[in-house]
């Protein structure tokens, strides 16, 4: 098997391969270090994410239908994304880790019989990009929030998707190339505090079965064909930590690294469809907060009797089209355009200068999201209580008590709710200024044309920030009903 | 190798099938993040009532509440009774209201739902009476009222802005430096 280049479609060079120190290895640490690199190890986080995932399928087709009184919805809207942020925030990509969707894996290898590589046209993120609108697109037009069946449905679907992808092809595209949840934590473990790195790169060096890539005997190579050391960036890596597993020498490590230290580096992903998420995401968070409030009652209504549309899947399409494909369109090829000609004689070129500037975003979705799925998880973590008093009641269990309360909620006070959103979105504006700030110095360039450079960036981040600060202040509203008389 | 050949086409007809069914703007079931369930099989006179009141946290004039009846003998949900309910501010003087619960605004179509404007933050006692065929009921409830949110325009514009201008300083700063070396 050939070793992959990294995103950059760059060769390596020893130099220009950004390694965490070696302070801390958390897979030597006394416990949970043996526990990770056990052979098992991953299994183990997978097997409780399928048990939750099997508890969301099975209440979801069973259980009530009122979205807040069933698991499926509470675990999947307000859990899973609560967990999802914070986890990476915190740790890394610990979802992509205990991803329950691959377990079939094994079985769906075994039936495989063509063998066939993924695409090549499609070996970008193009497809990722597609799935993340359509799923956020089917979220706001099918009310997937306010439906436990059809909330199931969607896990259903992600596990009946990995499994076919998976026997159909040799590789694992399922994570790599297509899933939405995957893209989603992919692009903010960028920010996250922990990166997988050689423990010396001259035993890799000087590796002749390169495992960590190819597989051993007995345990599988990487899933998406990162080779350890060259990897520089969180992207594409699921931290299953095969990689550690498969390695004859026990030289695969699990660090800390220094913060923004992927973000601030200088060799960001030169594609358009890299560029292209990074801020996708970051007005994905705005058009999901947006589906909230008061003003897209208004446009929708708007939206029926100036342009006729009655449908509202027209309709949201047309918002989230212009929202999450144009607006993002228009900001990388135009932002990159702009820092060109801004930008002087020693510019680069629109590609390059897309893939520096585009992380800038990055910080910025994190906050906005942050904010979004912190609000939900505050106000509703501990909803999961009476919802599971409720589930095991129903199921004629006793050992949670005989009345579900129903008061139990929230996780933090009220009062900090509001202050902790604002502050998100506003660390996140500042750190996306530094993150450019950081990019735009560069040899052969002057500080000068450094900020032209990087004044479309500012402003759109400056703009986004306001737009959602002004989103974040409006009161949710009241889904699900009929409001404005439009049905 | 062999290339997996995708049917753009096929895709685009699922959407395009998919689209042309007719569909509310809005769903018919309750969300989770916005709703919370603040009784849940009370007893009401001959009736069991849940309600639930949206949005999570409600605020000053932004109060909805959705009602289920149902028998509390037969467990049959009941769809035919009259349902108001009636807010009363506990914290001091605000008038009542008092606003019938009704199918038409309801996000489940067999429940009842009422928005209830509420003027002022505080606690307010929720009372909810039916009268249906199987004579009347009435269940109460508190609930605490927040103030809507709201950030000055130093926060939402001026720090932003500040944040814009105190980059481009440093940039001057950076530059001034440049020249200086440069020289």
């Amino acid at each position: 098997m050939d070793v992959p280049l990294p995103l950059t479609g760059e060769k390596p060079r020893s130099g220009d391969i950004y390694r965490p120190p070696a302070n801390l290895d958390l897979l030597h640490l006394p416990v949970l270090g043996r526990l990770l690199r056990w052979r098992w190890g991953r299994l183990v986080f997978q097997l409780f994410f399928f048990a939750v995932a099997a508890l969301v399928i099975y209440d979801g087709f069973t259980g009530p239908q009122l979205a807040p009184e069933n698991s499926a919805t509470v675990l999947a809207w307000v859990h899973y994304r609560g967990y999802v942020i914070l986890a990476l925030l915190l740790v890394g990509n610990l979802f992509c880790f205990g991803c329950p969707f691959t377990l079939p894996r094994t079985l769906a290898r075994r039936l495989s019989l063509s063998g066939g590589r993924w695409p090549r046209p499609l070996r970008n993120k193009w497809v990722s990009i597609a799935g993340l609108f359509l799923i956020f697109w089917l979220y706001e037009w099918l009310d997937l929030w306010a439906s436990p069946w059809l909330t199931a449905w969607v896990a259903v679907g992600y596990f009946v998707g990995s499994f076919v992808l998976e026997a159909l092809f040799a590789e694992s595209p399922f994570c790599k190339y297509v899933c939405p949840l995957g893209a989603f934590n992919f692009v903010y473990s960028t920010a996250s505090p922990l990166q997988i790195r050689p423990r010396e790169a001259e035993v890799c060096s000087t590796c002749v079965g390169k495992e960590c890539v190819n597989g051993s005997a007995t345990v599988p190579g990487c899933g998406t064909e990162l080779f350890v050391p060259t990897i520089r960036s969180n992207m594409d890596c699921t931290f299953c930590l095969d990689c550690a597993r498969a390695c004859p020498y026990d030289n695969v490590a699990l660090s800390p690294r220094a913060p923004l230290e992927e973000l601030t580096h200088d060799r960001g992903p030169a594609r358009w469809d890299m560029a292209f998420l990074v801020v996708a995401l970051t007005l994905f968070g705005i058009s999901n907060a947006f589906g909230m409030v008061s003003p897209v009652y208004a446009l929708h209504t708007w939206m029926a009797e100036a342009l006729g549309l009655e449908s509202d899947g027209l309709r949201l399409l047309l918002i989230f089209g212009t929202l999450n494909i144009a607006l993002p369109a228009l900001v990388v090829f135009g932002g990159a355009r702009m820092s060109k000609v801004l930008g002087g004689r020693s510019s680069q070129p629109p590609l390059l200068l897309a893939g520096r500037y585009a992380p800038a975003f990055v910080p910025m979705g994190f906050g906005i999201w942050l904010a979004h799925y912190g609000f939900h998880f505050s106000i509703a973590g501990l909803a999961i209580v009476p919802v599971m008093q409720s589930f095991m009641l129903d199921h004629g269990i006793l050992w949670l008590g005989l009345h579900p309360d129903w008061g139990t909620s929230r996780v933090l006070p009220q009062e900090w709710i509001f202050p902790l959103q604002i502050g998100a979105v506003l660390a996140g504006f500042f750190v996306a200024l530094y993150v450019l700030l950081r990019r735009a110095i560069r040899p052969g360039t002057t500080p000068a044309e450094g900020f032209r450079e990087i004044l479309p960036w500012a402003l759109v981040l400056l703009v986004i920030t306001i737009v959602s600060l002004s989103i974040f202040n409006l009161p949710m509203e009241m889904r699900g009903t009929f409001n404005l008389g439009v049905r | 190798m062999k290339e997996w050949r995708v049917r753009p086409a096929l895709v685009m007809l699922f959407l395009i099938l998919a689209l042309a069914v007719p569909t509310p703007v809005f769903g018919e079931g309750p969300g989770t993040g916005g709703r919370q369930i603040r009784l849940e099989d009370e007893p009401a006179g001959p009736y069991l009532l849940r309600v639930v009141s949206s949005p999570t946290p409600p605020r000053v004039e932004s109060l909805y509440l959705e009602v289920r009846v149902t028998e509390a003998a037969s467990g049959r949900e009941v769809t035919d009774a009259s349902v108001w309910t009636r807010a009363d501010y506990e914290d001091g003087q605000a008038p009542s209201i008092e606003v019938e619960a009704v199918h038409a605004i309801a996000p489940i179509p067999t429940e009842y739902a009422s928005h209830l404007p509420v003027s002022r933050s505080g606690t307010w006692s929720i009372t909810i009476t039916v009268d249906g065929p199987q004579g009347q009921g009435e269940a109460s409830l508190l609930i605490q009222i927040l103030e809507p949110t709201s950030i000055s325009a130093f926060i939402s514009v001026g720090l932003p802005v500040a944040g814009l201008a105190a980059l481009a300083v440093i940039f001057y700063l950076l530059q001034r430096r440049y020249a200086l070396t440069s020289d």
